[in-house]
């Protein structure tokens, strides 16, 4: 998989088989991100394979 | 894993593959039932309690960040069915390298529905910037003064547009970190004046303030954003990271993790108890006595409790 967060691409993310995966081994919470598979939104068990593009945006902040 | 219970893939309303999962729910929802869902919520809010009336003219507080560019298009759509006028305001503040970009996406914003925008700066206003301010007084009540010199300035250009409203972007998410500040800090008449629809204190030199997006989520307002392709900026406010709201949005954030549906319970508890609060509120502001009327502050003549307002304390003036 190919990953960014917040714009910045991530070189070594982990492993993980599910965008709900993804965002616990990032460290985050649902509750704060939304995730884009291939330039879509994708829902928490939404699955992730190895060409994928998956850009998670954290969305919940000051302001 | 637990939330994979919770996530089918699939839309809850029309089996299609979801765009996302909200847990409150809980459900899965395509883009368009999530529209359907998010247009729908804040119609129905803002007819509950009756923000809107035929033929007003709100001013729409607009800071450029996601909540106050989806409540000015949502305000936008709501105004092409029900006749009323709105005029745009943002207060630059005067933060570097943080408002100059949200700025121009007000403006963008603005020119796209054709909305006119009305530009206060604090620097013309108070012959200063926050940043100058705060070089001067520290940053670690950045908030309070911030806070503080907006309501002021918001105030007080709504009135002079003739506004009967205005609206303000704050989210669910926003409420209930409010409720929660004000209950830690035990400040029955903050939160009474924080009210949704109506203050404690009823004076004309007030405009009244509305929520339209008061019951829906954050997370909510940023997938809208993203699915309408409303530009959101990423950048944090520098000011924000001392605040005692940042800790709160956390531990809230935290327990909605372990029980979804938490932050919208405490807005919903809120509303049913604002009642009792407000008047909780008028009671200790009449037991206060000098708090029983609003006068006009002496050294800016803006209505005030007490004989100078809380912005002319702040800045030492008069
Ligand atoms: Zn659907
Ligand atoms: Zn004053």
């Amino acid at each position: 998989m190919r990953l960014s967060v917040d714009g910045k691409s991530i070189k070594n993310p982990p492993k993980a088989k599910t965008v709900a995966e993804l965002i616990s081994a990032l460290g985050l919470s649902e509750e704060e991100v939304l995730v884009k598979i291939n330039g879509k939104l994708s829902p928490n068990s939404a699955s992730i394979s190895g060409e994928d593009e998956v850009k998670v945006m954290r969305v919940i902040f000051g302001g | 894993m637990e939330s994979d219970k919770q996530s089918s893939g699939l839309c809850a309303k029309c089996g299609k593959p979801a765009a996302i999962t909200l847990r409150y729910m809980p459900a899965d929802l395509c883009q368009s039932h999530f529209v359907r869902l998010f247009e729908a919520r804040v119609k129905r809010t803002v007819r509950q309690h009756r923000m809107l009336k035929k033929g007003e003219r709100i001013a729409v507080g607009l800071s450029g960040g996601k909540d106050s560019c989806v409540m000015l298009h949502m305000l936008h759509k709501i105004s092409q069915s029900l006749p009323i006028e709105l005029h745009a305001i943002t207060i630059d503040e005067g933060i570097e390298g943080y408002r100059s970009r949200t700025l121009e996406i007000a403006k963008e914003q603005c020119s796209r529905l054709g909305v006119p925008l009305t530009v206060v700066s604090f620097r013309e206003e108070f012959q200063s910037t926050l940043d100058g301010l705060l070089e001067a007084k520290g940053a670690a009540r950045a908030c309070t003064y911030c806070g503080v010199m907006r309501r002021h300035l918001l105030n007080k250009y709504a009135r002079e547009l003739g506004a009967d409203k205005i609206a303000i972007g704050h989210n669910a998410d926003d409420v209930a970190q409010t409720v929660m500040m004000n209950l830690m800090r035990n400040e029955p008449e903050r939160l009474g004046r924080f009210g949704l629809t109506s203050g404690a204190v009823d004076d004309e030199a007030f405009v009244k303030r509305i929520k339209p997006l008061f019951t829906t989520p954050e997370r909510d307002v940023a997938a809208y954003a993203v699915m309408k392709g409303i530009q959101i900026e990423f950048a944090e406010c520098p000011y924000a990271k001392n605040a005692f709201r940042q800790y709160i949005r956390k531990m809230l954030n935290e327990i909605e993790g372990k029980y979804p549906g938490t932050k919208l319970r405490v807005v919903r508890a809120f509303l049913e108890q604002s009642r009792l609060m407000l008047d909780g509120a008028r009671y200790r502001i009449e037991k206060a006595g000098s708090f029983a009327k609003i006068g006009r502050c002496k050294s800016c003549g803006e209505p005030s409790s007490g004989k100078t307002c809380s912005l002319c304390l702040l800045l030492e003036r008069g």
